[in-house]
């Protein structure tokens, strides 16, 4: 289970969040759900959010 | 002379559960009239969470209670969810505050939400706005405020999703402009999938 989960937008990460958006060459104003997991170090996994929020999230949970 | 000066008041939104029960429904509304508060709703909790998405951490844009939130939890995530439907709620769960106070805890579900906007509007520095489509809504904040003094006023707006709508595209504008634009991208992405179908 993931330490903490939500939606930012890309210009609000910093450090290592920001790196992994930046590797998806993703735009500051496009929103992100970013997923903190514990494995010795924080790791952070990006995932951009296609669409508006609600639909995505509720296409999501039905994937 | 008065050195104090006036802050312009933040608004923050305070969500009812019928808030939640109807702008997280999995299905659309076949109804003109259900459709058309579903809209408004889907607009309004995609401001929410595109706003929070931009507020650095701590700062607050929507806020419920404990009870409001786990009532609507329980019924979305049913007896076996799934781990991304669990994820979703945590998701919501942090796009919002959900005030977690013994204090508040022990209220009722409406009481909670009223406590919440008093509060919140007492402390001076929020405009709060509670989104409600209760009827009954208005005449409980009457009540509650007239128990102590029967002339006592509701101090701030209670809005339908109706209502709230144009409010916070005059509030939000440049952000209602990206929310009606990802909104438009959802729509043509869904009609896409149901097309390939």
């Amino acid at each position: 289970m993931a330490l903490d989960i939500r939606i930012r937008k890309v210009k609000m990460l910093q450090g290592r969040a920001k790196v992994e958006a930046e590797k998806q060459s993703l735009t500051p104003n496009d929103l992100v759900i970013v997923t903190t997991s514990v494995n010795s170090l924080p790791e952070y996994h990006v995932e951009k959010v296609n669409g508006d929020p609600v639909s995505y999230l509720l296409k999501r949970a039905k994937s | 002379m008065d050195n104090v000066s006036v802050q312009p008041r933040e608004i923050i939104l305070v969500l009812c559960h019928s808030f939640f029960h109807d702008a997280f429904r999995l299905q659309r509304p076949v109804d003109a009239e259900k459709f058309k508060i579903w809209m408004s709703l889907r607009f309004v909790a995609n401001l929410i969470i595109e706003r929070q998405a931009e507020l650095p951490e701590g700062c607050i844009f929507a806020v419920t209670s404990k009870q409001v939130f786990e009532s609507f939890s329980q019924k979305f995530l049913g007896d076996k969810p799934s781990d991304k439907l669990k994820e979703t709620v945590e998701i919501l769960r942090n796009s919002m505050t959900v005030l977690n106070h013994p204090a508040i805890n022990n209220l009722s579900i409406d009481d909670s939400i009223l406590v919440i906007c008093d509060t919140l509007f007492s402390r001076s520095n929020y405009e709060p706005v509670l989104l409600s489509d209760i009827p009954k809504k208005l005449e409980k904040a009457k009540e509650f405020y007239q128990k102590k003094d029967p002339n006592a006023v509701i101090p701030y707006h209670i809005y339908t999703a109706v209502e709230a709508e144009p409010f916070l595209r005059g509030k939000f504008q440049d952000l209602s402009t990206i929310v009606d634009e990802r909104i438009r991208i959802g729509n043509a992405s869904s009609q896409q999938t149901k097309i390939n179908k």
